[in-house]
């Protein structure tokens, strides 16, 4: 049975991981990967993804295993408040994990790790203004003066009501 | 200077982080907080950023340069545009928003010229999609909430004390002027608008040696008045002719084939009182007061009706879509005119400053000629190009082969009392009238709804399948037009109430984008787009009923309120007694604006308006058609109907200007 089978995946460090091939082909990259490459013992390094990372990944893959396909690329209106309790617990982490796990969901295509990592990201800029954004962020007000409020300016009109 | 340094440093910092990124432990991160806009590819922070919403988007294009610049990306915005509003079935938006800046030296945006011009992975697929989409989501936004900067003025007040005699004008002010409920079609007051340029035409001095005149203004911080189209034609025939009664513009319509639009002309027709009409033609362009060209014209005269009989009927509307213009008289004629243009290119080599060679270049023929006996005021006429040519013609033809529709739209009185909505369609070529189709919406009195008004309507528009009236109760009623193979068929579909006070004008566009002006001051918007169905060019509207249940139908979007404040807080001068008939007149939009007329004075003939009334009932229906050599004899004053001088001018500005 090509479900039991097991996967041997190897962090940036050289950590290896042994999971379930489902677990695995969560990833869009390593299903093509191990399709290609039909049955090996070989494990599959992954340069791009630290051992806590992945070890991050393989949690949200080991939890969301039996979640359906979905293909949906389409320009409806997205929203990011449809996160439930074991996905907001997931993301739970600092700045610097989320950002890497942003990364990592990217590079090993997998979209719904995607999808709800950068919706964590979007709630945390919802409903702030722009000096809060700076600060939650630590970002530098890079705008001269003028820019600044040129731009201020220029954004005025979509302001919330 | 220590400011500067941090970015430095900043910026230094997030190009270490992003080629040591992939390698670095996260346990090891000591710093938590980080600009995850200078880690990222463009890609994934646009991931993030279709998240949040337009207001959100929009703060943080304020947070730093990368983040502003993200934050204008197109292609967020045109996903945020297509998540708010419908899907655009209009081609080029920019270019048509562009187009509509009032002025043409707005200052250059400083950040998009440094950000970007210095943006090395500049989006390829950008390029593809030219569409500003921030620009376009923000004029529809405004759209929405109402959200307009006004500009006002009153264009015949310092003309009038400039130009016209004062006995005339007093002999104005003495008219009398009780207000019974005046018909109106959408072309009554005379005003047109294209760009930024407003057309009027006045009809305060009909005075027999009088040559009307239509002004073109532009509307902006100083309300210029730039141009005055005057017929020297119809200035010759008054002189050596004279004439029984005043001749002055009944009707004013502006070209609705958009054909030339790019080359900055732009036709108009002006319809008189003596059932002639002049067609124009004027340049859009914005000039440069440096630039005197020599070969240079603001407008010139194409062609004036030469012939004028003194009892011809005026005429009540007309529309032009070159190289066709249709025009209805008071006796409800309805006539086809081809308008050659042939020899134009002739007219337009050196000697362009005689415009009397250009003008005997330009043929008028009638072509087609119909009446009606059903047909009422107000009436609406529209014309389009529903097949472009017959294919085993071959293009040397010097005929025209191309088929016209015609789509009149007209109040008709029913058996039994009460008015109800009728509308034709005529195809026709050149030579062939190929069909017209006809009806009206017919009530039986065990179907009607308690809500249908059969009040008389005061004013009517039809675009696109969608047939609206106005009632003199205040209310509008939405028909659909059913194409059934051979016949029409006028649906009801709902009532709109809303307005305190009648409307006066109603202008709506091929989406159902609807804007009626009221004599309760104030302008609605509303939303009869049809959800989810895509206008079919071909004539086939036949599925329209289909989808009747939508959402939005219906829906007043927003009201703008042209209170009287706001006069007496400005210069005019309005005396109290005045202001009880004052209301909105005539509006027009375009996709950045609304231009509103209110007030004006009415100068009516009672007596006649009552005579229109009391016409016994015809009974024929439709428009049948004329054979060309009969005459038709009129014995109509030239003087009856309502003329209504231009007031103010209200230009309602959705886009940035």
């Amino acid at each position: 049975m090509a479900e039991l089978k097991k996967v041997k995946l190897t962090s940036s460090e050289g950590t290896e991981f042994i999971v379930d091939r489902k677990v695995a082909e969560k990833s869009v990259l390593l299903k093509n990967m191990l399709e290609d490459v039909g049955e090996s013992d070989m494990a599959i390094p992954l340069p791009n993804v630290t051992g806590p990372i992945l070890n991050k990944v393989i949690d949200y893959c080991t939890h969301h295993r039996d979640d359906p396909f979905v293909n949906q690329e389409d320009d409806s209106k997205k929203v990011s408040d449809d996160i439930d309790d074991w996905d907001a617990e997931f993301c739970k982490v600092d700045q610097g994990t989320l950002f890497e796990l942003i990364l990592s969901a990217n590079y090993l295509d997998i979209k719904p790790l995607l999808d709800l990592t950068c919706k964590t990201v979007a709630n945390m800029i919802k409903g702030k203004t722009p000096d809060e954004i700076r600060k939650t962020f630590n970002i530098i007000n890079d705008f001269t003066p003028e820019e600044e409020e040129h731009v201020r300016k220029e954004n005025e009109w979509c302001e919330e009501r | 200077m220590f400011r500067d340094k941090k970015v430095v440093n900043e910026r230094s910092r997030n190009k270490q982080r992003k080629t040591k990124h992939n390698t670095q432990n996260v346990n090891n991160t000591i710093e938590v907080k980080k600009d995850f806009v200078s880690v990222f590819s463009d890609e994934l922070n646009l991931h993030v950023f279709r998240y949040l919403s337009a207001a959100n988007v929009s703060i943080c294009s304020q947070v730093s340069r990368k983040w502003w610049r993200i934050a204008n990306d197109r292609q967020l915005w045109k996903s945020l545009f297509l998540s708010r509003f419908k899907a655009p079935n209009r081609p080029n938006l920019t270019y048509r928003l562009e187009t509509l800046q009032l002025s043409q030296t707005q200052p250059t945006n400083p950040l998009k010229s440094s950000i970007i011009a210095n943006n090395e992975n500049v989006n390829e697929n950008d390029i593809s999609d030219i569409e500003d989409w921030k620009s376009i989501y923000r004029v529809n936004h405004n759209w929405q909430t109402g959200n307009c900067r006004v500009i006002d003025f009153k264009p015949y007040d310092n003309l009038v004390q400039d130009r016209f005699q004062k006995n005339s004008f007093s002999l104005l002010t003495e008219y009398n002027k009780t207000q019974v409920f005046s018909f109106n079609t959408n072309s009554n007051p005379l005003v047109q608008f294209k760009k930024h340029i407003i057309l009027t035409a006045s009809s305060s001095n009909p005075d027999l040696n009088n040559t009307p005149e239509v002004h073109l203004w532009r509307a902006g911080k100083h309300n210029e008045h730039i141009d005055t189209l005057k017929s020297n034609i119809l200035s010759r025939i008054i002189a050596t002719q004279g004439c029984i009664n005043p001749i002055y513009i009944t009707c004013l319509k502006l070209d609705s084939n958009e054909r030339d639009d790019h080359l900055g002309v732009c036709k108009l027709v002006s319809g008189y009182s003596n059932g002639g009409f002049t067609i124009w033609e004027f340049n859009t362009l914005e000039r440069d007061e440096n630039e005197n060209l020599e070969n240079d014209w603001k407008h010139r005269e194409l062609y004036t009706t030469s012939a004028i009989s003194h009892n011809a009927s005026p005429l009540i509307a007309c529309s032009l879509y070159s190289p066709i213009l249709i025009t209805c008289n008071k006796d409800f004629v309805l006539s086809i005119y081809y308008i050659d243009f042939k020899q134009k290119d002739k007219g337009k080599s050196k000697d362009s400053k005689n415009f009397l060679i250009y003008e005997n270049l330009v043929e008028c023929q009638l072509i087609h000629q119909l009446k009606s006996f059903v047909c009422w005021t107000p009436i609406e006429i529209s014309t389009k190009c529903s097949q472009e040519k017959l294919d085993q013609i071959t293009t040397n033809c010097d005929m025209d082969w191309n088929v016209w529709t015609a789509t009149i739209v007209y109040s008709t009185p029913m058996y039994g009392g009460g008015w109800t909505a009728g509308i034709q369609e005529i195809k026709f070529s050149t030579i062939t009238l190929f069909s017209t189709k006809h009806c009206s919406y017919l009530p039986s009195s065990t179907t009607l709804p308690p809500f249908i008004s059969i009040a008389p309507i005061t004013t009517i528009t039809y675009n696109s399948g969608q047939l609206v009236t106005a009632h003199a109760d205040n209310t509008l009623q939405v028909y659909y037009v059913l194409d059934n193979g051979r016949t029409l068929e006028c649906k009801y579909i709902q009532t709109l109430y809303g307005h305190t006070g009648s409307v006066m004008s109603v202008a709506m566009d091929e989406h159902g984008k609807l804007i009626t002006g009221a004599m309760d001051q104030t302008i609605k918007i509303w939303d009869l787009e049809l959800k989810g169905y895509q206008y079919n060019h071909n004539d086939d509207f036949s599925f329209v009923g289909l989808i009747a249940r939508r959402k939005k139908h219906g829906e007043c979007i927003v009201t703008l309120n042209d209170s009287l404040n706001q006069f007496n807080d400005s210069n005019y001068n309005i005396p109290q007694s005045k202001i009880k008939n004052w209301g909105i007149k005539w509006v027009g939009f375009d996709e950045g604006r609304i231009v509103s007329v209110c007030n004006g004075e009415t100068f009516d003939d009672q007596e006649n308006k009552m005579a229109k009334f009391s016409k016994s009932l015809p009974s024929s229906s439709g428009w049948s058609e004329l054979s060309l050599s009969k005459n038709i004899i009129t014995e109509s004053s030239t003087n009856a109907d309502i003329v209504e001088e231009v007031g103010i001018i209200k230009v309602w500005s959705f886009c940035e200007e």
